[in-house]
């Protein structure tokens, strides 16, 4: 279908630099050539004006489908819309007399927020992502998508409230051999020795942020440098609170997730991205075509 | 249920048994059943967890979080951080404040609910937006005048001119002169953009937010709203209600947000809740808070029309309000000290207001009465004598009221409650009295909606004042002493009692409620100071009462012969904004007796479990930013959980 081609066409980023770059012109022209036509009390109403009326209105670019919604409209509501682009013409144009643009700070940031809107609409109505620019984004920002180090264990407790620190690891001392019996305690196991520990008997796939705020840092580390070994019990560690004997089974290093499971999020942050992108290098666009001068003490103050 | 559940498997443990002939019926019964079990498997399941029997895990999270979507937030400040900003900040990502600078959570949320207020909903961003659509309304047309007429200098207010600016946008702020959102402050019909198209079109958006942000055993994110009358309507002031939607979009798009437009009138919303369960085959649930500023109305057991409350009010009320969000920013509302005068722990960031913004009242006792958690557990004791049915048979939660976008509870990571109040030099003299408060904990089986909801429904939940301890309560007639330190903790708690949230019934001869307790600290957060339960219990003469006992001490301190403890002590350093764990105990377990029981009386029992002192947020912020704080700032907390109450009734 032609349709296949429209998308095509649609699609190429070529297109849509031009459409912006003349929608951007058309609304400075239109700002310029309006200076002209205000000393004339008289308004043009053209069926492309109340097109563009029409699609400013929705926020949506699409001069053939708005004007076929043009053709469509009975006659009142052709004269009810006619009425409505001439009221805010005319008021426009007055307020315009009146100076009100220039020393009105709020009319100025409504005109500032208001292009920007636009822009953002249209900017994030063209803006397609292939596959390719999600995995270059992915490329230059892997370290928000890294999965930390987890690690997986189980351990035996000794709580150190009881009967001080000292006993609690000689019994962990003590018990380390009958663990690491021929055959060793299994992970399943564990439960039946020792104490109750305050949090987690098994900790699976867990980063060290968590294992951290579990056992304290010094056992963190201490865990994090084990190599996973399914037959050992080692130890004993000493937490914050009390002596552990662990067997650690399991240890995922550090990595990028596969990319179509990271799919999801990529698109959501790569369109925010992409967008911003847009939006500043149409503004800069725009901005380089004007020249600025900075009064002598300013450009002072900026050259120290 | 799982008490059952073990004991019946255990007569099939030898296996001789199952071969008797005198079985055989059975045998035939159990192959029935296995049957069912495998035609049930040529189903998938899709939840992992579905075999758990019981809840195992607490999750974290807050009901009641507000974005750029409530026209207050945005009235008060909240430009830019829209519900998926509050979204990706509850799951652990870093979020840029108005204040220019990043803010991130220790660690995330299991669950939120983003609860906008229902009027006028998500109309701001479209203003500000000039949309069309509000643009065509002649409010949205006014609003918007007024929007660009007083601009919203939030990143200004928050800098370095803060003061001059802030003191401007107090007083001329479009929303406080003339317009907005001056429902809030009085006039409470002035405006209403009732246009059905937009509120579709809004709840439409906030619908596909939470479906976005939901990820089934990761992370839960429920479809709700808030019911907002006017903090000055006489009937009804503070009388808000969080909504929230068990399932998903489709059924919640079935209905519009019911809002104080709609009616004013609590018992209107139950019938829109009635009506959505009618409609959709949905659940939804409602929860009250801050009672304490709702000038003695809350829980007074009248109807809108003054009239005393009815059977049918108390059944409706206790269907649809199974929980209290009894702790916030805007204070905490467990206990007043003038109303329990006994409790050393009661004046815990209490706000002496009468409703909003009146000054006490000098009956104010007889009006607190009807605002705080513990009282209301009472007067449903009286309610249950007089109606049959206890209308306010209510669990605990906490959660923040933020309106910020950023769900944030911790002393050393409070972002206030308006944008306005985001880290500042400037906050602290002016809004010291907001509480860096409201953790809601949920024990369920997995992090999904209907897990969760249906905790909530069974009140299995609990309030903190935001740190995360982790806190089980069990009642029961049978209980040994050495359980509270057996390995099998959390199964002879189901097995023997009942959890929190739940009923005891016909005491058997000569026993007493006993109180399996166990009370671990937050892992990132300090040692805890004690565990208390408190009874509230109604004698043969129909009077009131509650006592606070202590159940568990940390550092081996006793109870003296008034049933007082001595203090902890205290290593807080306010200037450092420091403390330490040498005091205190990381865990605190005990099975708690009561020594006063009459199995005539109707009592509730809950646990109130105290950290040691620790730095409150404007210690942190006097540190930060070198500032004096006003004198009557406090600048040391002790921060608490208080479980859902075990109700006996005789």
């Amino acid at each position: 279908m032609h349709n296949q081609l429209l998308l095509r066409i649609l699609k190429e980023p070529l297109l849509h630099f031009l459409v912006i770059g003349l929608i951007l012109f058309g609304i400075l022209n239109s700002i310029e050539k309006d200076k002209a036509k205000l000393a004339a009390n008289h308004i043009e109403v053209s069926k492309e004006a109340l097109t563009r009326y029409l699609e400013f209105r929705a926020k949506i670019i699409q001069p053939e489908a708005f004007a076929e919604k043009l053709d469509r409209l009975s006659k009142d509501e052709l004269q009810a819309l006619i009425d409505n682009f001439v009221r805010e013409e005319v008021l426009f144009r007055e307020a315009r007399t009146l100076g009100l643009d220039k020393d009105d700070f709020g009319a100025r940031q409504r005109l500032i927020q208001q292009l920007e809107f636009i822009n953002q609409g249209i900017v994030s109505s063209i803006i397609q992502l292939s596959e390719n620019d999600l995995r270059t984004f992915l490329e230059f920002n892997q370290a928000r998508y890294i999965e930390p180090t987890r690690i997986t264990f189980t351990h035996v407790f000794f709580n150190t409230q009881q009967e001080g620190s000292e006993k609690a690891f000689e019994k962990a001392q003590e018990l380390l051999s009958k663990l690491n019996a021929t055959p060793p305690v299994p992970f399943e196991k564990a439960p039946a020795f020792g104490d109750r520990f305050l949090f987690h008997q098994n900790y699976v796939g867990k980063d060290s942020a968590e294992i951290k705020s579990h056992f304290g840092a010094e056992m963190q580390m201490q865990l994090f440098d084990l190599n996973p070994n399914e037959t050992e019990w080692r130890g004993p560690f000493n937490s914050n609170y009390g002596s552990h004997l662990v067997l650690l089974t399991k240890k995922d290093e550090d990595s990028l997730p596969a990319f179509e499971d990271l799919k999801t999020r990529l698109e959501e942050d790569a369109f925010q991205y992409r967008m911003e992108e847009e939006l500043r290098k149409i503004e800069k666009t725009v901005v380089d075509n004007y020249s600025i001068q900075l009064d002598d003490e300013l450009e002072e103050r900026l050259l120290k | 249920m799982n008490a059952v559940t073990t004991n019946w498997f255990e007569k099939w443990d030898s296996p001789v048994g199952i071969f008797r002939p005198v079985n055989f019926a059975t045998v035939f019964l159990l192959s029935a059943i296995l049957t069912l079990f495998i035609d049930l498997s040529g189903q998938e399941i899709y939840s992992p967890a579905a075999n758990a029997n019981y809840p195992r895990e607490v999750y974290w999270g807050d009901t009641h979080l507000h974005t750029n979507l409530s026209v207050d937030a945005h009235g008060m400040g909240n430009k830019t951080l829209t519900p998926d900003d509050a979204y990706r900040f509850a799951k652990g990502e870093a979020v840029k404040g108005h204040n220019g600078q990043l803010v991130r959570l220790q660690r995330p949320l299991d669950f939120l609910v983003v609860a906008d207020h229902a009027v006028n909903i998500g109309i701001m961003p479209r203003i500000r937006n000039s949309d069309p659509q509000v643009l065509k309304t002649e409010i949205g047309k006014q609003w918007h005048e007024l929007m660009f007429k007083h601009p919203m200098l939030t990143e200004e207010a928050l800098t370095s001119e803060g003061p001059e600016v802030r003191a401007k946008m107090m007083k001329d702020m479009w929303y406080v002169n003339e317009g907005i959102a001056s429902y809030f402050w009085g006039a409470w019909s002035t405006g209403y953009l009732g246009d059905r198209d937009i509120l579709s079109s809004v709840w439409a958006e906030v619908c596909a937010n939470a479906e976005r942000h939901n990820d089934p055993g990761n992370f839960t994110a429920f479809i709700g709203y808030e019911w907002t009358p006017s903090s000055r309507h006489p009937k009804s002031p503070n009388f808000h209600r969080n909504l929230i939607f068990e399932g998903g979009a489709k059924e919640a798009l079935q209905v519009l947000p019911f809002s104080m437009q709609d009616s004013n009138n609590v018992e209107d919303l139950w019938a829109y809740m009635d009506g959505f369960e009618e409609k959709t085959g949905g659940r939804v649930l409602a929860i009250p808070h801050n009672g304490n500023l709702s000038a003695g109305r809350m829980f007074r057991p009248v109807d809108y029309d003054d009239k005393p409350i009815t059977t049918d009010y108390a059944k409706t009320r206790a269907r649809w309000e199974p929980l209290y969000e009894v702790t916030q920013y805007k204070g905490d509302a467990e206990a007043h000290p003038i109303l329990s005068p006994d409790d050393e722990f009661a004046d815990y960031e209490t706000w002496h207001r009468h409703g909003f913004f009146g000054d006490l009242p000098p009956d104010f006792k007889e009006q607190k009465k009807y605002e705080y958690g513990r009282s209301a557990l009472k007067e449903g004791l009286e309610q249950q004598v007089k109606l049959g049915v206890n209308p306010f048979k209510f669990g605990m939660i906490g959660s923040t009221d933020a309106h910020t976008s950023l769900s944030t509870a911790t002393e050393d990571n409070f972002w206030g409650k308006t944008s306005l109040n985001e880290p500042s030099p400037h906050r602290a003299a002016n809004s010291w009295q907001y509480a860096a408060s409201g953790m809601a904990a949920v024990w369920a089986e997995e992090n999904t909606r209907s897990s969760i909801f249906a905790a909530m429904k069974r009140k299995e939940t609990y309030a903190t004042t935001g740190p995360r301890m982790s806190v089980r309560f069990f009642g029961g007639w049978d209980f040994d002493s050495t359980d509270a330190h057996s390995k099998d903790f959390v199964d002879l708690g189901y097995r023997k009692g009942v959890p929190m949230g739940g009923d005891l019934t016909t005491a058997p001869r000569g026993k007493v409620p006993e109180f399996l307790i166990r009370a671990v600290k937050d892992p990132d957060g300090a040692n805890l100071d004690r565990v208390q339960v408190i009874k509230g219990w109604r004698d043969k003469n129909g009077e009131l009462h509650e006592k606070v006992y202590e159940a568990a001490l940390s550092d081996g301190r006793e109870i003296n012969s008034k049933g007082k403890a001595p203090q902890v002590g205290s290593t807080v350093d306010v200037a450092d904004a420091s403390y330490t764990n040498s005091i205190g105990s990381p865990e605190l377990a005990t099975v708690w007796k009561d020594p006063e029981f009459d199995p005539a009386e109707l009592a509730f029992y809950y646990a109130r479990v105290i950290e040691i002192p620790t730095p409150r947020w404007t210690a942190y912020d006097a540190k930060f930013f070198g500032i004096e704080l006003p004198k009557e700032a406090p600048t040391v907390t002790q921060e608490r959980a208080y479980t859902s109450p075990i109700w006996y009734t005789p």
